[in-house]
């Protein structure tokens, strides 16, 4: 089969929503794409119309695999096929124009997404650095940017009522393929209030804390404890309606005697190095 | 910079052009010396009078080309370099020398350089380094450490304003590869400084990232350059979130810069850096900090975090949102938004010892009580402060005051002193000069002795004009 005809029928089963058979076409897709120096733009090649209009159907078949590999939840996947979209972002000839609420931002802001969901808050920085660099990205007004950056702004406020507004309510997603994220980010966001309650209250009433950590009040305590247990890791009793977190006290004696050892080796170094001085 | 630039101008232009001729030529008899005794501080004396030198041959552009064709006269394979200056007074020279000397061949290289950055002629400077980077491939001798050190600098600076960044970077690992290998440590350090600043321009972060955590700084290098690497290194780490470590590279930094008025203003973009890291620690730096008016965007916005209002953060934000894109700070400081929150309640618990999380809410303009509730208990998780909440009657309560001397946190700081100080003693002594054995039976002879003293003094002077762009 040639290039053509696998591409035309890549964007028919993309269009059709068939993701597992774009996976499959994908893949002598690609070993094409290498035949034709096509799979890697080179800065040297991208010189003339016809080269770049070839990246840019090489751009969109690799979009069509990032997309529909993250429809299918292969999120290593979507990984790999970022990392070879990122040179055709970064390179200016293919990008000429500004880019607004197009695939390309998209594909951005689902990976910063998916950054964020794993808890990589450095790589999230790091990449949302590298976009400043470019003229065509415009972080401030872009719709699918801009939620991901929001995002991490509230997430790191602790304004997590705003974060919970955004998951829930559907119609604020900019586009569908959110609602896989959706999921690891609740529990991302349950986790983090979870922490901040475990240091913030000594106790607390148990539908309060239901509601604190957005789960619904008709859920059975039992199930509420389990679920705080599995999907958490948060080791609280529950009493008399109230919950206590387990203030950590017991290793305080171990504590004090890494104190004083750390005193001794201290001074012991401060002894040796005034001795060579002296 | 400018405007001391054209006074200095001035002054030389009633020399002659001989006078810059002999002063080129007898600058060789200083190579020779070094190519015989491997002594790379001829070279460090060399290179304080490279400043006014370059000022001078753009005065003239005459007297480098009789230089060299006084030196390349009818060498065929050198013939390049006379496309790149303007070559049409070239005397005729009978002169014919087989053999160039290396270290005269890269020093007469790197003048060209010098001249062509100064008479902004990119282009031409941008294909003559193309030439610079495969010759500086053919030699390998240890005397020509500082000089190839320069030479990169000059080469990644054309690339710079040529806006050419890429096409450098492979040369660039290579040559660092070799250096290296050959225990070449200005080069090394003026090689990785230029890869992370050009990594940087780019916002190539995570290529930066790789380097520093790959790579080696080599300690014993030439101090402007540590200042620089570690400027980039801070930058870098703040990106990443790591602010103590950015806090004490950018500290180091600034320690390190030369107080000559050519580093004015790398120390000024290091204190901008400087002050933002702080900001994000929790800080508040100190006033005597912006006495120029160059900071007064930053100064606004540390105003605003120190009040904990964020109306006027968000206004100080948009009014100087082109400064701070321009001293790439932008990203860095819209971070701070959190922290504005953060001292507005740091301020408000110890104020009130008991306070309800309403008022709270209409103090720092926050949108319900809901997200007040969430956001306290985060800053009392980042420890931020020091409190409660009570759920049911919603108020939050602070902790009082613990004696901060029963805790070991003074026995920390006292720890960090006394290290600092043992260090600072270490180093100092390390950093000592002695003369060799064999020197102290030269002293009777004068000359050597002349000599000796007068590269101690050019050090001791200690400016490298580095720092000029």
């Amino acid at each position: 089969m040639s290039l053509q005809s696998i591409t035309q029928e890549l964007y028919g089963t993309f269009e059709q929503e068939d993701y597992e058979k774009c996976q499959q076409l994908l893949v002598p897709l690609k070993i094409e794409l290498i035949k034709h120096n096509l799979l890697v733009p080179i800065t040297t090649d991208s010189t003339t119309k016809d080269q770049i209009n070839d990246f840019k159907i090489s751009q969109k078949i690799l979009e069509i695999g990032a997309l529909s590999s993250l429809l299918l939840n292969k999120t290593q996947v979507f990984e790999n096929y970022y990392s070879h979209l990122k040179p055709f972002y970064s390179n200016s000839k293919i990008h000429l124009k500004k880019e607004h609420n197009t695939t390309s931002t998209k594909i951005i802001s689902l990976y910063l997404l998916l950054l964020l969901s794993q808890g990589l808050v450095s790589k999230f920085h790091i990449e949302v650095e590298h976009l400043t660099f470019f003229q065509q990205y415009d972080l401030d007004s872009d719709k699918y940017l801009q939620f991901p950056i929001n995002l991490e702004k509230h997430l790191m406020e602790g304004n997590y009522i705003k974060i919970w507004n955004l998951l829930n309510d559907e119609n604020n997603l900019p586009c569908k393929e959110y609602i896989m994220f959706v999921d690891t980010l609740v529990n991302a966001l349950r986790y983090e209030i979870a922490k901040s309650l475990e240091k913030t209250y000594a106790t607390i009433p148990i539908s309060n804390c239901k509601n604190l950590l957005y789960f619904p009040q008709e859920e059975s305590d039992m199930i509420f404890e389990e679920s705080l247990k599995e999907d958490l890791g948060m080791n609280w009793t529950f009493k008399n309606g109230y919950v206590f977190f387990n203030s950590s006290t017991d290793d305080n004696d171990e504590f004090k005697h890494d104190k004083s050892n750390k005193i001794i080796t201290n001074v012991l170094n401060y002894a040796e190095q005034i001795e060579s001085i002296i | 910079m400018s405007d001391t630039k054209d006074i200095e101008m001035k002054a030389p232009e009633a020399n002659d052009i001989e006078d810059l001729v002999t002063d080129i030529q007898s600058s060789f008899s200083l190579l020779q010396k070094v190519a015989t005794t491997f002594d790379n501080r001829y070279i460090t004396k060399l290179f304080r009078g490279l400043g006014s030198l370059s000022r001078k041959l753009k005065q003239d552009e005459t007297s480098l080309s009789t230089v060299l064709t006084n030196v390349y006269g009818s060498i065929e394979s050198k013939s390049y370099i006379f496309e790149y200056i303007d070559a049409s007074t070239i005397p005729e020279s009978e002169s014919k020398k087989s053999e160039v000397l290396p270290e005269i061949d890269l020093y007469l290289h790197l003048l060209v350089q010098l001249y062509l950055l100064d008479s902004d002629q990119i282009d031409k400077l941008s294909s003559f380094n193309r030439h610079v980077v495969s010759l500086m491939k053919v030699y390998n001798r240890r005397s020509l450490d500082f000089i190839y050190a320069k030479i990169w600098f000059y080469i990644s600076r054309a690339t710079e304003l040529a806006n050419d960044l890429y096409w450098i970077r492979p040369e660039l690992l290579y040559a660092f590869r070799t250096a290296t290998l050959r225990h070449d440590t200005e080069t090394v350090a003026s090689i990785v400084t230029i890869l992370l600043r050009n990594y940087l321009l780019t916002k190539d972060i995570d290529q930066a990232l790789n380097l520093i955590e790959k790579s080696e700084f080599p300690e014993n290098a030439n101090t402007s350059l540590g200042a620089r690497y570690y400027y980039y290194v801070a930058r870098i780490h703040a990106i990443q979130l790591n602010y103590s470590l950015a806090n004490e590279c950018c500290i180091t930094a600034i320690r390190k810069a030369p107080q000559t008025k050519f580093s004015v203003g790398f120390i000024q973009s290091a204190t901008k850096l400087s002050i933002i890291i702080e900001l994000l620690m929790g800080d508040i730096p100190e006033l005597k900090v912006f006495k120029t008016n160059e900071f007064e965007p930053y100064f606004m916005v540390t105003r605003a975090v120190k009040v904990g209002d964020l109306k006027l953060f968000d206004q100080v934000l948009k009014k100087y949102k082109a400064d701070f894109v321009k001293d790439d700070n932008y990203t860095l400081i819209s971070r701070l938004h959190q922290n504005v929150i953060k001292t507005g309640i740091r301020i408000i618990s110890l104020s009130y010892s008991k306070i309800s999380l309403k008022d709270i809410c209409i103090k720092l303009h926050l949108d319900s009580e809901e997200s007040t509730e969430y956001i306290v208990a985060k800053a009392i998780r980042d420890g931020v402060i020091e409190a409660t909440i009570n759920n049911e009657k919603g108020f939050m309560q602070s902790k009082e005051l613990l004696d901060i001397y029963s805790t070991k946190l003074p026995q920390d700081e006292f720890d960090q002193r006394i290290k600092f100080c043992l260090s600072l003693h270490n180093d100092s002594v390390k950093s000592m000069r002695y003369p060799s054995e064999n020197l102290k039976d030269d002293t009777k002879n004068s000359e050597t002795f002349e000599d000796e003293f007068e590269l101690l003094k050019a050090i001791e002077e200690g400016d490298l004009d580095d720092f000029m762009d």
